[in-house]
């Protein structure tokens, strides 16, 4: 068993490595002006900072502004990108930073738009994401849409970097190590983090799972 | 590994962050332990109930995003230098009056003529075409070369090998809004883009032309693996509602399509809540099927009334 993981590690890994090899050159291309390049790098990584900037503002115009912004800094700090880090670990720092700065202004404003904008008009985004996927059986459907919603309340009831951390993990796939690294801090805090969201979730879902 | 341990690190193993010998502690645990077998269980519905608010980012904002994106970046873009400042830039030269500047000219062409004369005679010498290694390197693949793919290598010679190759570039083309190769490029798209986002737009600019146009691309449109792009495929397929092959494929959404949304837009679209009811009779066969297993009241509802409109029996027998 542990052989056949191991196999399918290494052929991800060799994946991987062919991936960051043909990512340098898009960036490289990108640092030297070559617009379409860089127009590429945006394709590669755009629905995951929108879907991270959707999830954890819930604010379709402020996932639009971070969205902007991200990527503008990104444009005009590009030539000081040095492969030091991963470029996903050096984007994520730039959108959870922003993220961070937009939740705190709204602290301070004490706003809070959970809904989105559909083409019926507004409406929760969870509520509707719910309503596509619910089951056949009505009652699979009732019990999973208040799953939906306490999921959705539990969500809004952690800090912003638990929140953050755990979107991270459970939603965008990163390692505990690029978090740190994005975040700023280290493998460790980043894993207490997470720690205490999956904590609060679980404590929450218990009654439901 | 006891007990209070394995259960602090639920989800921790699940996530994959434990070290080796921690997962094999785990593993080994959890195969003695019901009560902690139990417990994961527990915390695997609850990350996949979690995991299932996931979603693909509205394809709409998207777009508009991108749309932003590409706008203010060419408002940042510094004006483009001619090919021949470009040129002139490369020599270190800066002319800045008349007479300098017909002076590099004259020069140039002089250089220019004597170059191709002497090319000439060389390539009569060699036969032409590429023959170093220098000359290849042209073509070599990255982000403004992208060479996707050999198609063809030949090669007799045990030194040289021929190699065919086809290659993606991006171009930017500038088109009027009612030119027909406009439609033909917003075809393609909505049938091999692998970016929804792009079908999307494609199917956007397919919808303001005559129902004809991108009839068969939007019909391929509603079996997408996205489903944004079904709903607006359907939206979009609206002016053709009349049409026998459009009604085919939108009663095959209705009886197969795994979204309720678009099997309500499905029926919507078939038998409009005003207006006259276009399906045919000929699927009775299908929509008493639906009304059988539908689990969605409103779409089952309004399969029971087409039915008794088109006169035939809600159930079957």
């Amino acid at each position: 068993m542990n052989t056949r993981a191991e196999t399918i590690r290494s052929t991800d890994a060799v994946g991987r490595a062919a991936e960051r090899a043909d990512e340098s050159a898009l960036i490289r291309a990108a640092q030297q002006g070559n617009q379409e390049a860089f127009e590429q790098l945006v394709r590669n990584y755009d629905q995951s900072v929108l879907r991270l900037a959707l999830n954890l503002l819930r604010s379709p115009e402020d996932a639009r502004d971070i969205y902007q912004e991200a990527f503008l800094r990104v444009y005009k700090n590009l030539h000081t990108f040095r492969f030091d880090c991963s470029f996903n670990t050096w984007l994520y720092r730039i959108v959870s930073n922003l993220c961070l700065d937009q939740l705190r202004k709204r602290k301070v404003r004490k706003e809070e738009s959970p809904s989105v904008s559909t083409r019926e008009g507004e409406m929760d985004r969870f509520e509707f994401i719910a309503e596509e996927r619910a089951g056949v059986d009505p009652q699979r459907s009732l019990m999973s849409a208040e799953l939906q919603s306490k999921i959705s309340e539990v969500l809004s009831s952690l800090t912003n970097r638990e929140r953050l951390v755990f979107e991270m993990r459970h939603y965008q796939g990163m390692r505990l190590r690029a978090i740190g690294e994005s975040l700023g801090t280290t493998e460790e805090a980043a894993k207490n983090c997470l720690f205490r969201a999956t904590q609060k979730m679980r404590t929450a879902l218990g009654a439901y799972a | 590994m006891n007990c209070e341990t394995v259960q602090e690190n639920l989800s921790l193993y699940l996530y994959g962050e434990l070290n080796f010998h921690d997962e094999e502690q785990f593993d080994s645990h959890i195969a003695e332990c019901a009560f902690c077998s139990a417990a994961l269980d527990r915390e695997r519905t609850w990350h996949a109930a979690a995991l299932s608010k996931s979603s693909d980012v509205p394809m709409d904002l998207l777009s508009r995003c991108r749309r932003d994106l590409s706008r203010t970046l060419d408002a940042l873009q510094p004006p483009k230098p001619s090919r021949w400042e470009q040129f002139l830039e490369t020599l270190d030269i800066r002319p800045s009056h008349w007479s300098t500047q017909l002076a590099v000219a004259s020069l140039l062409l002089c250089v220019g003529f004597y170059s191709a004369r002497l090319l000439g005679r060389q390539s009569e010498a060699t036969g032409g075409g590429f023959s170093s290694s220098n000359d290849m390197s042209l073509l070599s693949p990255g982000p403004s070369n992208p060479v996707r793919f050999i198609r063809q290598a030949e090669g007799g010679d045990p030194d040289r090998i021929e190699i065919g190759v086809d290659e993606v570039r991006p171009h930017r083309l500038l088109f009027r809004r009612d030119d027909p190769a406009l439609e033909r490029w917003a075809i393609a798209t909505v049938a091999e883009a692998d970016d929804p986002s792009l079908r999307l737009d494609s199917i956007e600019l397919l919808s303001s032309r005559p129902c004809a146009a991108g009839k068969s691309a939007l019909l391929a449109a509603l079996r997408d693996a996205n489903t944004a792009v079904r709903h607006r495929a359907l939206s979009a397929l609206e002016p053709c509602a009349p049409d026998q092959a459009v009604q085919d494929t939108v009663v095959q959404v209705l009886a197969t399509d795994q979204c309720p949304r678009l099997r309500m837009e499905a029926i919507e679209f078939l038998a409009p809540p005003t207006g006259p009811v276009t399906v045919r009779r000929q699927f009775a066969g299908v929509l008493q099927g639906v009304v059988e297993r539908e689990s969605d009241g409103h779409v089952r509802l309004r399969c029971e009334r087409v039915l008794q409109d088109i006169k035939a029996s809600p159930v079957t027998y």
